[in-house]
Parts: structure tokens; sequence; C-alpha cells
């Protein structure tokens, strides 16, 4: 491994580190007012990576997109080498696999998209380049 | 066309001559100190001379025991995996680096949480650069592993026999959503505050188990002192030691499984010498394994 995977990794390494203090010395945490317990604000999003599932929410009873669509997508995720028997590594081989988890990527993606960008108060469909941002990191 | 060929050719010769030179002489200084006393203490395999000897300095080294001895030269290759994984564990590194420093200005009370922030960002030495470091790595590490599972979805590298490791990746993937949905309650701002409050209720949603967990989750019926102590502890403590476990076995996993040859005689498009018995310079190092296994 030395010194070749080594010497790969510690550029990687100091890569990524260079990148992070450079972004952190431009751009501050977001800190907002005191928490305030009787002052809700509109809209009130969860971190986005969840706002995917908060968006389903908004389509689907919670049933269906608290747990049935999220269960499933996790449950397969977990089989999908057991359910995969297809030995081939070439994209050719394996259309199939690809296009399914290219539609789960793109799903997630969509949705955590709309509801980062595209959610405004009363988490109603707005237009950030009209009515602005409604999202903090 | 020949002549250019022929000119690589003499350049890699000579670029092989001068590694092996530059090798031998780094090779006779390291050689010597690992032959004195304290040296063969601490190197179990002093000698280095052939691609044995240095697989079982691998073997034995406890700084490289999570490496594989051997890889095959395109795994390590940026466009095999584009480092995911190496960036993932640089950031959780970088997250518990800054989260310790963090850790000595910050009381997970709702009466002190609030402003122990403003103190880091306006009176501790580079306090607010650090949050920002946290902050910033912990959103990263969240696509990072998402992107790393993807690249290896793609890449088939979670075929037999690499399935366990798979499963303990998607594992990873959840302890990493955690230990960020935890920590984003600390700052206990009115973002927190509400993001939480908001993910939290749609953990309510589940059936029969729901309403429990949100108020285990939460320690009350709504997000208060108890939810902040309780996210306090879950994210400095317990999925810490989870992840780093999990993190653990996934790389020894990695290490056993990168030992088999997984995709031989299954050549890729993109790597036409992936078929039949691997030739000599394909292989990092090419050691007689199987001397070694025990």
């Amino acid at each position: 491994m030395w010194p070749h995977l080594l010497v790969i990794e510690f550029v990687a390494a100091l890569t990524c580190t260079a990148f992070l203090f450079i972004f952190s010395w431009l751009v501050n945490a977001p800190l907002l007012e005191l928490a305030n317990f009787n002052q809700t604000p509109n809209p009130s999003k969860a971190p986005w990576y969840f706002l995917g599932l908060q968006e389903l929410l908004t389509m689907f009873h919670p049933m269906v997109a608290g747990v049935t669509i999220p269960g499933m997508g996790i449950f397969v995720l977990i089989l999908a080498p057991y359910i995969d028997k297809n030995p081939s590594n070439k994209p050719e081989d394996r259309k199939f696999a690809i296009s399914l988890m290219t539609v789960h990527i793109m799903f997630w993606s969509v949705l955590v998209i709309i509801g980062s960008f595209f959610r405004g108060p009363g988490f109603n469909f707005t237009l950030p380049w009209i009515d602005g941002l409604f999202f903090e990191l | 066309m020949s002549a250019r060929r022929a000119v690589h050719g003499h350049v890699d010769r000579i670029r092989s001559a001068v590694v092996t030179a530059g090798m031998d002489r780094r090779g006779s200084i390291a050689q010597r100190l690992r032959g004195t006393t304290v040296g063969r203490s601490i190197f179990r395999a002093p000698t280095r001379a052939t691609p044995r000897d240095r697989a079982a300095g691998h073997w034995s080294s406890f700084l490289l025991h999570i490496y594989p001895v051997k890889m095959r030269r395109k795994e390590i290759a940026f466009r095999y995996s584009w480092y995911l994984g190496v960036i993932s564990t640089v950031l959780l590194g970088s997250l518990i680096a800054s989260g310790i420093y963090l850790m000595f200005f910050y009381v997970p009370s709702p009466e002190s949480a609030y402003a122990d922030i403003q103190n880091i960002q306006l009176e501790v030495t580079f306090g607010q650069y650090i949050r920002n470091v946290h902050r910033w790595s912990a959103h990263l590490m969240v696509l990072a592993v998402a992107a790393h599972m993807a690249r290896v979805f793609y890449r088939g590298a979670y075929k037999a026999p690499r399935e366990f490791n798979w499963v303990l990746g998607v594992g990873l993937l959840l302890l990493t959503l955690l230990m960020s949905f935890t920590g984003y309650l600390l700052p206990w701002d009115q973002l927190a505050f509400w993001a939480v409050t908001v993910g939290t209720e749609m953990a309510g949603y589940v059936p029969f188990i729901g309403e429990t967990t949100q108020e285990m989750l939460l320690g009350g019926p709504v997000v208060g002192s108890a939810t902040l102590l309780r996210f306090y502890v879950l994210h400095v403590a317990v999925l810490p030691v989870a992840i780093v476990s999990v993190l653990m076995f996934h790389l020894w996993r990695w290490r056993k499984d990168s030992m088999l040859d997984t995709d031989s005689g299954e050549p890729t498009s993109d790597d036409p010498v992936a078929g039949g018995p691997p030739a000599a310079d394909e292989v990092v190092i090419e050691p007689e394994l199987e001397e070694f296994h025990v």
C-alpha cells in the first residue's frame, strides 16, 4: 500500500481539508434568533435531507409517505446485493439495476430540491426567482 | 506512432530505473534502522527485500492494519471510486476534531445553549471558524456518504463477496443522518427548534411505534430541555461510538474483501486488462498471499 494508496489518500485528505478550511473561512454557519416556542416560523422546514419526506407528506397519507415509501426504499437498498444476483459489473449487462437506482436517486433528489427551494410560506409552491429563497442550511 | 511508443518505452525505463534507485537508497537507511534492537522490537518483519517481505510488513504493522495488503491498480484509480469513501472518513475525522473543541464551550440546557453558541462565535479563539468547519463538514458528509453509496452501486462493487459490507454501508448512511439530525437541535435557535419539531413530528406518523418513538426522542410532548439533553447525549456519545464501531467493521471488511479477486474474468468496458489472471504490473503488491493465510 505504500506508497501507492497512502499517497493518494493523503492528497485526497489534504484537498478535502483545504476545501473545508477555505469554505469555512468564507461562509459562516447560520444562527437565527433564540428558539421561541410561541413563534412558529413560516414555513417550518426539516433539515434538507428530510425535505424529501416532508414533501411526500404533502402529497400522500402519512402512513404512505412517512412509512411505506421510505421504509420500502431502505429495505430494498439493504437487500440490493442479495436481490441482484447478476455477477457482471459491466454497465451494459446491468441495464435494469442501473435504471432502477437512477430512478431512485432522481426521485429523492427532485423531492429534496422541490422541498428546499420551491416551497414557501404555508409550504405552498413558490418559484425561488420570484418569491425568494425559504431555505437555511 | 511507433516512434512515439519507443520514446514512451524509453521514458518508462528511465523512470523505473530512477524509482528503483530511490527505493534502494531509502530502503538501505530504513532497513538499517529496522535491523537495530529497537527497530526489531517495533517492526516484526525487518527485511523488506522481496514483495513477500513487504506484504509481511503490512500484515504485522499496527498503523497499516486496516489497509489491504494487495489491491489492483485500477481499484486505486480516481475513476474507480472517486475517493468518496476516503472523503467521508476525512469529514468524519474533521467532525470529531471540531466537535470536541466545541464541546468545551457548550452546555446542553435551554437556559445556556444559545448563549454558549453566541459566546463560541464572539469570544472563543477560532470559535466561529471551528463552528463553521463542523457545520459544513456535517452537511458535506451526508452528501459524500450518499454519493459514495451511489458510486459503489454503479460500479457493481457491492456484489459477492462484498454483500455484507454494503449492508454495513447502508447502516452508516442512516447513522450519518441521525448524527446530523441530533446535532441540528443543539444551537437552540429558531432554525434548530422548528426543524427538529417538524422532523420528530414525521416520526410520529409511523403506526404503532411512532408516538412512542417520538416521545422517547423528545422526552415529553414537545421539544424541550429533556429533548436537548437527549439529543446532546446521542450526538456526542451514543452515535459517535456507534458510527466509529460500524466504520471499523466496514473498513476491516474492505481490507479482507479487497484481496479477493471479485471481478477477474469480468472485463469491463473501461478496463480491457482486467480479464484473466492479473498482469504482473497490474497489482500493487504481488506477494504469495497464500503463504500468509494462517
